[in-house]
């Protein structure tokens, strides 16, 4: 198989100590033993409740945490959009700086940093090149959006985590950005680990879905077989929750 | 049938763009009836509007409000204050900003009632106890402070609050917007049952066509400030006239969809 990312029994633990006596109470299992596969140019799609682990998971992945236990591997570059534009977004730098930085950091060459940035700027639609020198409140829900994803293209990783890209806008501007993402996937073959606690949202993205609950994975399956004949009492319950049209 | 609540033409201006053009809309007692669209489409605007909350910088050119047959723009400031809460409250979109942090939730529900009931602090407490019933929460929530408690949690507080003066229409503006889709359906059932059980009317303020499809009886789609299509929400989902209502609801994703694109606006 071609598998890009391998996950294999990860753990994570948070210790939760208590305010007043520093007394140690029971750890917290952010992650308690996840393991699955994402294969080259296809999207994982992890959804669940707020607190089910789907952001430490994307933490762990990217290697702002390191597991406690449990085996990872990840060939090639890896980079992050975060839930909420308002807040990922330096709000004193330019857009320039912002989505330049990581090129910077990595001693590329001013004319070259310009270059990459105009092209992945007009990669995510966002056309008028004044923005460059524009800060981010300049911007709307979506635009800031696509800000954030060229900051993390910018670089041309091969994988990219998608944690809750959608979930701060209106559904209108949510299908622009999805209908984005899809087509950045097929033209950069990018591969995405892509969350969410909108069960639509997740299927409409993925290859695969994994149902996350008190950080165990429950189920996973393939995106038909998750609508279709879901397994798991839980999955079953986020099925019911989603407002039908 | 009588209407509670009727808007009359009302055009709205800030800084000489118009955020609402004659909008007219109409609220039925017991019914509910929804205001969709996108950010920025007025709709918050028109909620303020009907407290006449509407910042300093907005000026009402012209249109009135009708609440119960009487103009709010011509009612003084007593007659104002007592409206709101007591006869219209409103829930808001973020129930963390909403809530103050450095207060005991439970006392947030009962300076409320304090401030427009002249009652024993023994019946507000019977008060408290009840309207935490109401929303499913245990007693002991009472004196937890906002940021010990979950979003859902906190949203289940707004409502007990709007909810403790009896109104006779709540707004909701966006009030499930920050919380995950099952605790979305929670707290809507919550809102429903409650709602069924006590008749008040419902101004539900959202974006999200799938939402109104749970909750209305009547639809307002609203773009630029104007009201473009309204109608009963059976009609507007079978066949919506106007294209960006369909649009609205074309462009959510649904379980097993087929489509590999989404519309997308312009």
């Amino acid at each position: 198989m071609n598998a890009i990312i391998e996950v294999t029994d990860i753990k994570k633990y948070f210790a939760k100590k208590s305010f007043f006596y520093g007394a140690e109470k029971m750890p917290v299992k952010a992650v308690d033993g996840v393991s699955f596969t994402i294969d080259k140019g296809k999207t994982f799609g992890l959804v669940g409740e707020s607190g089910s682990g789907k952001s430490t998971i994307a933490k762990l992945v990217t290697g702002i945490l390191v597991p406690d236990s449990g085996k990872m591997s990840i060939e090639g570059d890896i980079d992050i959009v975060f839930q909420d534009p308002f807040s990922s977004l330096n709000p004193r730098m330019t857009i320039r700086d912002i989505v330049g930085e990581s090129l910077f950091v990595k001693g590329v060459n001013r004319e070259e940093i310009e270059d990459k940035v105009v092209k992945i700027l007009h990669r995510v639609k966002m056309k008028n090149m004044e923005c460059l020198d524009k800060y981010p409140h300049q911007f709307s829900g979506g635009e800031r959006q696509r800000i954030a994803i060229a900051r993390a293209l910018v670089t041309q990783p091969d994988i990219v985590v998608l944690d809750e890209p959608v979930s701060s806008l209106d559904v209108s501007i949510q299908a622009g950005i999805l209908n984005l993402l899809k087509d950045l996937q097929e033209e950069l073959a990018l591969t995405y680990l892509f969350i969410s606690h909108d069960l639509r949202v997740v299927e409409f993205m993925s290859d695969v879905v994994g149902v996350m609950k008190s950080g165990k994975i429950v189920e996973i399956a393939s995106r038909q077989e998750i609508y279709s004949n879901p397994q798991n009492e839980y999955t079953r319950h986020l099925l019911s929750s989603i407002p039908k049209i | 049938m009588e209407n509670i609540l009727k808007i009359k033409d009302l055009t709205v201006t800030i800084g000489g763009k118009e955020v609402l053009s004659d909008v007219d809309l109409t609220l039925l007692p017991g019914k509910i009836s929804a205001i969709v669209g996108e950010s920025g489409s007025g709709k918050t605007m028109m909620s303020l509007a009907i407290l006449d909350l509407l910042p300093d910088v907005a000026a009402r050119i012209s249109g009135e409000i009708l609440f119960r047959g009487k103009n709010i723009f011509d009612m003084d400031n007593k007659e104002k204050q007592n409206m709101r809460g007591n006869s219209i409250s409103m829930v808001f979109q973020e129930p963390f900003t909403a809530l103050n942090p450095v207060m005991r939730v439970g006392e947030q529900i009962t300076e409320t009632i304090a401030a427009h009931k002249i009652i024993s602090e023994e019946k507000i407490q019977g008060c408290l106890k009840g309207l935490l019933k109401m929303v499913k929460l245990s007693e002991d929530i009472a004196s937890c402070y906002p940021h010990e408690l979950s979003g859902g949690m906190r949203q289940r507080i707004m409502l007990a609050i709007a909810l403790s003066c009896d109104p006779e229409i709540l707004i909701l503006d966006e009030p499930t917007t920050a919380l995950d889709v099952s605790v979305q359906k929670e707290i809507l059932d919550l809102v429903m049952g409650i709602q069924k059980e006590r008749c008040f009317s419902i101004l539900f303020i959202t974006h999200d066509f799938s939402i109104v499809n749970m909750v209305a009886d009547e639809v307002h789609v609203m773009k630029n400030g104007r009201v473009i299509e309204k109608g009963a929400k059976e009609i507007i989902f079978k066949s919506p006239e106007n294209e960006y209502t369909r649009h609205l609801i074309d462009c959510i994703p649904k379980l097993g969809d087929e489509r590999e694109r989404l519309p997308e606006s312009e």
